[in-house]
């Protein structure tokens, strides 16, 4: 009888053993699918976002400024006439991939329908937060300004520009830029780097955004003789026409 | 259905709620709905990190919401893998965008940080119901 108990409770013993056992293997096996997941999402978005960043990423090839400029008055960070009744400043950062694509896929309209017909003058706010690069790009631009050419050199160094604070911004990517810019003196540009002049310029661009709320780049800020200041809410082309129509129109 | 998986079904249509607005936004050009205005919603929307391999974010988002949703609804392992498949990769892409936002873009979109905290939610209920779900 008390043999037969016994062999009842091994019996139980061994269900329950293997029971858990068996609960054991199933949690590693979870725990094994969940990792092997993990890993595999993980790579799928990793791969996804350089392939995607790859497509539009490309620096252009090196190449003289386009002929975007040509015969429009520069005036340090101003590009136009000096007179035209409405002003559009740029808050923009040389780093910022939508700065870039902004002065790429925008601006050339805006600059061929309003400040060649001398309505508007473009005047650029360096700001250089995102990084180091930002900083050494942000005073070659300003000191080009001394000679009149930053439009020009800010223009390449979109073309040209590279992966954010990768340290591309060397004296050789600038070299590059400033070959694709006709009649820039370089030696005087790298000279006047650490001019006050550009220290002005650049704590004028900051003050400037802080006092207009910039929060993001590119930013735009509309004005007119008349003092009224507007800062755009949408920068692509459709909107800031009309935001220009209607600000040349009011004149 | 279990409470785990009414929890992911909910939070799926949660999320494809805010992922179609963003998506009617996109293709209508309108601009989005900025709760603490700035813009910085329009300026996220009409950034270059607004499309992986040439789909916009917000589609992406739309379909990712809809299979978690349609694998909350069905039982079995598949289900539970196919849907954790899906939100840990939201969660990493999610992870991406919001690190382009702040270092990147420099502009933030409530919408996007909205649709993050889904995706984290879901992430982690999907983890659970893989490891747990009898």
């Amino acid at each position: 009888m008390s043999h037969r108990l016994e062999q009842k409770a091994a019996a139980r013993a061994a269900r329950v053993a293997a029971e858990a056992a068996t609960a054991r293997k199933e949690r590693l096996r979870r725990l094994t699918i969940l990792a092997v997941i993990v890993a595999l999402a993980s790579a799928a978005v990793a791969v996804a976002i350089v392939v995607s960043s790859r497509d539009d990423g490309e620096p252009a090839t090196p190449a003289q400024a386009s002929a975007l400029f040509a015969g429009i008055p520069q005036d340090g960070i101003t590009l136009g006439d000096p007179e035209a009744p409405v002003t559009l400043e740029e808050f923009a950062d040389l780093q910022c991939p939508f700065c870039a694509q902004h002065a790429q896929q925008v601006l050339p309209a805006l600059i061929a329908d309003y400040v060649r017909t001398g309505q508007v003058k473009l005047v650029y706010r360096n700001l250089a937060f995102l990084g180091p690069d930002s900083e050494e790009g942000a005073t070659f631009a300003a000191a080009a300004a001394a000679q009149d050419k930053l439009w020009p050199v800010v223009e390449r160094f979109y073309a040209n520009q590279g992966v954010e604070n990768s340290g591309y911004v060397t004296d050789e990517f600038l070299d590059e830029v400033a070959a694709g810019v006709p009649g820039l003196d370089r030696s005087r540009l790298e000279a006047d780097r650490d001019s006050a002049a550009v220290e002005r310029q650049l704590a004028a661009a900051r003050q400037r955004a802080s006092a207009m709320g910039v929060d993001s780049t590119p930013s735009f800020v509309l004005s007119d003789k008349q003092g009224r200041e507007q800062k755009l809410a949408a920068t692509d082309l459709e909107s800031m026409r009309a935001a220009l129509d209607a600000a040349v129109r009011a004149q | 259905m279990t409470r785990t998986r009414k929890a992911i079904g909910g939070l799926a249509l949660l999320g494809g709620a805010v992922a179609a607005y963003l998506t009617w936004v996109h293709y209508s050009g309108a601009e989005p709905l900025c709760v603490a205005g700035g813009g910085g919603c329009a300026t996220v929307q009409a950034s270059e990190q607004s499309e992986l391999v040439g789909i916009p974010v917000a589609v992406l988002g739309l379909g990712a919401y809809l299979a978690l949703f349609a694998s909350a609804l069905t039982r079995g392992e598949l289900a539970r893998i196919g849907g954790a498949f899906v939100a840990v990769a939201g969660v990493a892409f999610s992870a991406y965008l919001t690190y382009a936002e702040l270092f990147l873009i420099r502009a933030i979109c409530q919408w996007c940080v909205v649709s993050a905290l889904i995706m984290l939610a879901l992430g982690v209920l999907c983890a659970r119901r893989v490891l747990l779900e009898p």
